[in-house]
């Protein structure tokens, strides 16, 4: 981090949709993108986030200030990340997943990620289709030769529903 | 007339009760997808492959290898452990070969079938140690394979 005296520990961050955020610096390096900015003395003004809307963004940052506000506690940390997800509904998830990939935040990343993941686990092919919407657009001979290639799999796979 | 604030109805809306039909998620980008799948274990990651032609192959791209068995695996290694107990030797060991052999062929498998150069930042292997336990020492090498495998991949 620049060291020279003067440097704002508050950085402004811009929404695609033109919506301005301050943020506590350190709090905003969480995201390594950010991070690399203001490591090379680009983030004077306003960083512009192309990527992120303001909806997500206010969420990112909340998150940010929400996590970079406890020690270095693995357990804290996690258990603030599962609430803080506990509200969230597909949309935002995805909308966070992708900001995360964009700004570069592996721990918002990894949860959101380990939260969509658990959705689908110990399920069905099935239920996974029926739960997000997924087409099925293998003919059923494709559908009978990915199942072939992959047979070990669904003798393997235990589901807790009924299919 | 009154109207009553929306947080008055405190509607707990979050993904387990969010299913509108529409396919969002096939809509993220394949290393989100990836991401999400590489949180399950190897054989869901794999499975994943049967949802749509969008989801085909994700599987070899994910960056954590999660061997854990299921309950029903481990329920026959645990059957097997009991009749060990039971029984002397034997037949037991070429069975207890048999079955690591197998598990080993699909770990194998699944580490052929890996694309891209990509750095793996987990690798879980469950390997009960009464098996492990019964290989001679040349008969350790798959392991020592998946080590430098792990290696390789900077795991």
């Amino acid at each position: 981090m620049a060291a020279e005296t003067g440097t704002p520990t508050t950085l402004t961050l811009k929404s695609n949709d033109d919506e301005l955020f301050s943020v506590a610096e350190s709090a905003a390096i969480l995201s390594v993108t950010i991070r690399n900015m203001v490591e090379d003395g680009c983030a004077g003004g306003v960083i512009p986030l192309d990527n992120v809307d303001g909806k997500t963004l206010a969420s990112v940052i909340t998150y940010m200030n929400g996590i970079s506000a406890i020690p270095a506690d693995e357990e804290k940390k996690k258990s603030y990340r599962d609430k803080f997800l506990s509200d969230k509904d597909f949309e935002t998830l995805a909308d966070m997943v992708l900001a995360a990939n964009y700004l570069n935040m592996s721990c918002l990343m990894d949860a959101v990620s380990a939260k969509i993941a658990q959705v689908m686990e110990k399920k069905s092919v099935g239920w996974v289709r029926r739960k997000f919407g997924i087409e099925n657009d293998y003919t059923p001979e494709e559908e009978a030769a990915v199942k072939e290639e992959h047979k070990w799999t669904f003798e393997g796979v235990e589901t807790d529903d009924d299919n | 007339e009154k109207i009553v604030a929306a947080s008055n109805y405190k509607i707990i809306n979050n993904i387990d009760n969010d299913d509108d039909g529409v396919d969002k998620i096939s809509r993220l980008p394949d290393d989100i997808l990836v991401s999400i799948i590489s949180r399950l274990t190897v054989a869901e990651a794999v499975c994943t492959s049967v949802l749509s032609t969008r989801w085909r192959g994700l599987h070899k791209y994910i960056t954590r290898l999660d061997f854990s068995p299921t309950s029903k695996q481990l329920q026959a290694f645990k059957d097997q452990e009991k009749k060990r107990g039971r029984n002397k030797k034997g037949d037991d060991r070429v069975f207890e070969e048999e079955v690591v052999r197998s598990c080993a062929s699909i770990i194998d498998r699944t580490l052929d079938s890996l694309k891209g150069g990509a750095a793996l930042e987990e690798i879980r292997l469950y390997l009960p140690w009464f098996q492990i336990n019964t290989w001679s020492e040349d008969e350790t090498w798959p392991i020592k394979r998946w080590l430098y495998f792990a290696f390789s991949k900077k795991v």
